[in-house]
């Protein structure tokens, strides 16, 4: 596990396969140091809530949240529904990539509050380019409140 | 026409109107007559008697006699009442002419006959020495001359009293009025008269002298003879001569005579003179009273005569009268019997009998004619002792005569005896009847029959003809009215018979109607202008569990309702329905007489009336039960098939992604390790994983057009034809592409762009290989629906796979040659069938194609 301090992207992703791709894409941009990947929307809630296992993180929120939509135990909506729902985690960022390319997903998590949503490409060039560009645009391009 | 001028008369005597061109029209009268030839001669005859006798006296006329004093008064009563009597009659003529001649002339009988009785009266020695009446010795002879003078003087004023043309001037006024002034002016100036001649004796000169005439006398008598004599004179020469005239001037002769035996000639009273001249005056009074009485009695005959003249007349009128009757009789008969509608047989058998007696004959026959088959029948027949009635009787029509004449109305005498030999004429003959009269029946100029009767010799008189003949154009007219009315009758049973039928089919109609309307898999029903079920079909009933008589005339619709259904239908449903006259597929929750409930989809219109007003609505329930039912199926399976294909959209991405991930990776990584087939290998797993992404994604596009309801809103398609274009232009610089004017649509403009860029997309994508790719997209209006298309001039199609296109995941290229999951075209079929329009597809094999659809212009319209 990389330094808790450290962490500017939290990828929520079930999938292995997704995960180390997504990485790989970070990684090409410098950017994977300061990710850390939860494999379950309940684990995200544990780390953005410093529950559980996250207890004694420290204080402070990862600049951008990679959120998957289809999850066990909690999915990524219900992760959305959660952290947009709380004004101590409102502000933070959160991408939904997603394979889904349904339009209630789009629609709900928009009204959920979501910053953004990607639909993963299938094509891994593009994959990597649409990756790449979410997170230099969120962490290094973006501002949030602090 | 003699009698009617005495009815006139008589009329005019009642009325006291005579009409005055009736008093010289009166010839057969005394007054009015001209005096004839023979009683010119018979007056001649008594004149020039009196004549003779009056010179055979004359010698002796102062030879003296015997006074014989009875002779007075014997005498002066023949007069008197002569006089009166004559008077009287002479009044009864002027009665009925009314001629003021006649009145002075019966005036001057009363006068005389009054101064006869004065004279009588007064003469002396008579009934007193002196005379009655206080009378001196002048009395008697001045009254003898007051009466001499007076008598003449009154006839010399009847004769002048003439008019220009000689006739009587009439008298106006009441007669019996007249009468009386006549009776009371003579009566009058004999009072007056006598009174002079008596108490006033003094004043007048003597002119006898005992029984002598004194000097005085001689000028007395000589005006009073010349007075008579005028008198006859103006009579005659008045023209013409009346009977009366001609014995006035008889009775004028004889005055003078009188005059001049009893005071001219003679010596004094009761010489030959006087006496005769006495004689002379009685018979002048007698004259005229006679030839009175004579014309009375002649009048009388000719009375009596004329009488039985006229009862003889009447008795023959009366004949006459008594035949006509009989003959109004048959013919109102007949007349009764065209207006009681009967038959042929008994219009004839009801005329025949008194036809018979009426013409006298022995026999009488009604035949009608069957011209077609040159025979004729019996209808009625009557002898004297037998009738015969209704048809059965044929014989040939030769025995009628010519039948061309009986046709132009000419009857037909029939000798028997000239008749071909045969039966017919032997019963004729045995029957007597040696000659018959064919009367023909003609009515509207058609020949119908004819009437014949016979005789046993003879001819047959225009009085029987005319009767003969005004009962067969009467007969005519009833039998072919009867005839007429048979027709109309079986016309009328005909009639009667189809509406019988047509009411019949109508009936079978309307059962069928009934049952139809009845049992229709629909609920119907209709509500008058005040909401009220006015009727509710069998199949409507039963499913509300009502029955009719609890429904109709009771309910209203929104009765059968539950509370909120019903409230709907005050509120939306109802007030919608009066502004347009119709609703469609409005669904409301009925209530059942149970209290169960079931969904009802309602359609309804209106029925009006001839003048456009409402009349009633004509409703259509449904029971969409099953509908909801299913909805709600589908409904649930549509869930089902959501979560199938996100399922889908989810899993099976992201292994793709990963097969091309990895192969990626792998390439990347291993780059100096891989040789060339390596590398071709990694290439071809991660084209396979493209296509299959492609085909998961178009699959997912395709199921989703399935689910996503269509909101449609006006579309400028053009705008969205351009856009397409432009968005596509990149991916195909070399590509031409024209775009139309296009007419505008209504549909989801989301799902049109996707039918113009799949259609566009093929275009450029099958025309790419060309030399020059051009594309072209049109469209038209046409009616009630516009048409679009997307031309090329691409590699085309064989058109016998046109009908493979529109289908899911066909191809007619192979996937080397141009690359596709062939979901493209479906998805445009489906879209377009979801807007209610067609697709279609033309094109040749390498000479490019063109892909066309239509949506209708508005819709719901």
């Amino acid at each position: 596990m990389t330094d808790y301090q450290q962490v500017e992207i939290l990828l929520a992703e079930d999938s292995p396969a997704d995960a180390e791709m997504t990485l790989r894409a970070l990684r090409k941009n410098n950017l994977a140091n300061r990710v850390h990947w939860v494999k379950d929307g309940a684990e995200a809630l544990e780390y953005v809530f410093r529950a559980g296992t996250y207890a004694e993180r420290a204080n402070q929120q990862p600049k951008l949240i990679l959120l998957d939509i289809k999850m066990p135990k909690v999915d990524g909506i219900e992760v959305l529904r959660r952290l947009k729902g709380d004004p101590e985690t409102r502000s933070i960022p959160v991408v939904v990539m997603t394979s889904s390319n349904e339009d209630r997903d789009v629609v709900e998590s928009y009204r959920l509050g979501v910053n953004s949503y990607i639909v993963k490409p299938v094509a891994f060039d593009a994959f990597l380019e649409t990756v790449a560009k979410i997170g230099m645009y969120w962490v290094l391009t973006n501002r949030v409140p602090q | 026409m003699q009698s009617g001028e005495v009815t006139r008369a008589a009329f005019a005597v009642r009325g006291g109107e005579p009409p005055a061109a009736s008093v010289a029209g009166l010839p057969w009268l005394l007054s009015t007559a001209v005096a004839e030839p023979g009683q010119r001669r018979a007056a001649n005859v008594v004149v020039i008697a009196s004549a003779l006798v009056f010179i055979a006296a004359l010698p002796f006329a102062k030879q003296p006699l015997m006074p014989v004093w009875a002779f007075i008064p014997a005498y002066q009563s023949a007069l008197a009442l002569n006089d009166l009597i004559t008077a009287a009659l002479l009044f009864g003529q002027f009665a009925i002419l009314r001629s003021r001649g006649l009145l002075l002339l019966a005036g001057a009988y009363v006068f005389a006959g009054l101064m006869a009785v004065a004279h009588a009266l007064t003469f002396p020695g008579l009934f007193a020495p002196g005379g009655l009446l206080g009378a001196g010795p002048q009395s008697t002879a001045w009254l003898y001359m007051f009466w001499h003078a007076g008598f003449p003087l009154l006839v010399l004023a009847y004769a002048l009293d003439r008019d220009g043309q000689g006739n009587a001037r009439p008298v106006t006024g009441r007669t019996r009025v007249a009468i009386a002034w006549s009776i009371g002016g003579a009566a009058l100036a004999a009072t007056l008269l006598t009174l002079l001649a008596t108490s006033g004796q003094a004043a007048l000169p003597a002119i006898m002298q005992g029984n002598r005439y004194t000097d005085v006398m001689l000028a007395v008598v000589s005006t009073v003879w010349l007075l008579s004599m005028l008198a006859l004179g103006v009579l005659w020469r008045r023209r013409p001569h009346t009977v009366l005239d001609l014995w006035l001037a008889v009775v004028m002769c004889a005055w003078v005579f009188d005059i001049g035996l009893s005071a001219v000639f003679n010596a004094g009273r009761f010489d030959l003179g006087f006496y005769a001249g006495r004689i002379y005056g009685l018979a002048a009074a007698s004259f005229v009273l006679v030839v009175l009485l004579l014309d009375h009695s002649v009048l009388y005959a000719r009375l009596a005569r004329v009488h039985g003249r006229e009862a003889s007349r009447l008795e023959q009128a009366q004949r006459t009268l008594a035949q006509h009757r009989e003959r109004l009789r048959i013919l109102h008969e007949i007349d009764r019997a065209i207006v009681a509608q009967h038959t042929p047989e008994a219009i004839a058998a009801a005329v025949i009998g008194p036809l018979r007696e009426l013409l006298g004959v022995p026999r009488a026959i009604v035949n009608r004619f069957d011209l077609e088959a040159g025979e004729v029948e019996w209808i009625a027949a009557a002898g004297r002792r037998r009738m015969h009635v209704g048809p059965g009787v044929r014989y040939s029509i030769r025995l009628m005569g010519e039948v061309e004449a009986l046709r132009r109305g000419e009857p037909q005498r029939i000798d028997v005896h000239a008749l071909p030999h045969g039966p017919e004429r032997e019963a004729l003959l045995a029957s007597d009847v040696h000659v018959y009269m064919v009367m023909p029946m003609v009515a509207g100029g058609e020949l119908i029959g004819a009437l014949s009767f016979g005789a046993s010799e003879g001819d047959f008189p225009p009085e029987q003809m005319n009767i003969a003949q005004e009962v067969a154009t009467q007969l005519a007219i009833a039998l072919s009215q009867a005839r007429l009315h048979e027709r109309v009758k079986r016309h009328a049973e005909e009639l009667e018979r189809r509406v019988a039928e047509r009411t019949a089919d109508l009936e079978a109609a309307k059962t069928a109607l009934e049952d139809l309307y009845n049992n229709a898999p629909c609920g119907y029903h209709s509500v008058d202008a005040d909401g009220i079920i006015v009727r509710m079909n069998d199949t409507w009933l039963a499913w509300l569990g009502y029955s009719r008589e609890e429904v109709v005339g009771k309910k209203r619709h929104a009765d059968l309702m539950t509370p909120e259904s019903a409230e709907r239908f005050h509120n939306e449903a109802f007030p919608l329905f009066k502004r347009q006259g119709w609703l469609k597929e409005v669904e409301f929750e009925y209530v059942r007489r149970d209290g169960s409930t079931f969904p009802g989809s309602l359609q309804t219109s209106t029925i009006y009336d001839r003048d456009g007003r409402y009349l009633m609505s004509r409703t259509t329930v449904f029971d969409i039960s099953a509908r909801k039912r299913a909805e709600a199926a589908v409904r649930e399976l549509n869930k089902e098939l959501e979560s199938f294909s996100y399922s889908v959209s989810h899993d099976l991405r992201a292994p793709l992604r990963a097969v091309d991930g990895y192969a990626r990776m792998l390439e990347e990584d291993y780059r100096g390790r891989l040789d060339d087939e390596g590398r071709r290998l990694l290439a071809t797993v991660r084209g396979n994983a493209a296509q299959m992404a492609r085909l998961i994604d178009d699959l997912l596009a395709f199921s989703r057009l399935g689910r996503k309801p269509i909101t449609a809103a006006p579309v400028d398609m053009s705008a969205l034809a351009r856009e397409v274009a432009a968005e596509l232009a990149g991916e195909h610089p070399r590509a031409q592409m024209v775009v139309g004017e296009l007419p505008p649509a209504h549909g989801d403009r989301a799902l049109l762009k996707q039918v113009w860029a799949n259609l566009i997309g093929n275009a450029l994508k099958y025309s790419a290989k060309g030399e020059s790719p051009r594309v072209e997209i049109g469209g038209r209006a046409a009616a009630g629906r516009n048409e679009y298309w997307v031309r090329d001039n691409g590699v085309g199609f064989d058109m016998r796979y046109a009908a493979k296109l529109f289908g899911v995941f066909q191809r007619l290229h192979r996937a080397e040659e141009f690359v596709g999951t062939g979901v493209g075209l479906a998805i445009v079929q489906r879209v377009i069938a979801r807007h209610g329009g067609e697709v279609r597809a033309e094109a040749k094999s390498g000479e490019g194609a063109c892909f066309s659809f239509t949506l209708p212009k508005e819709e719901g319209a």
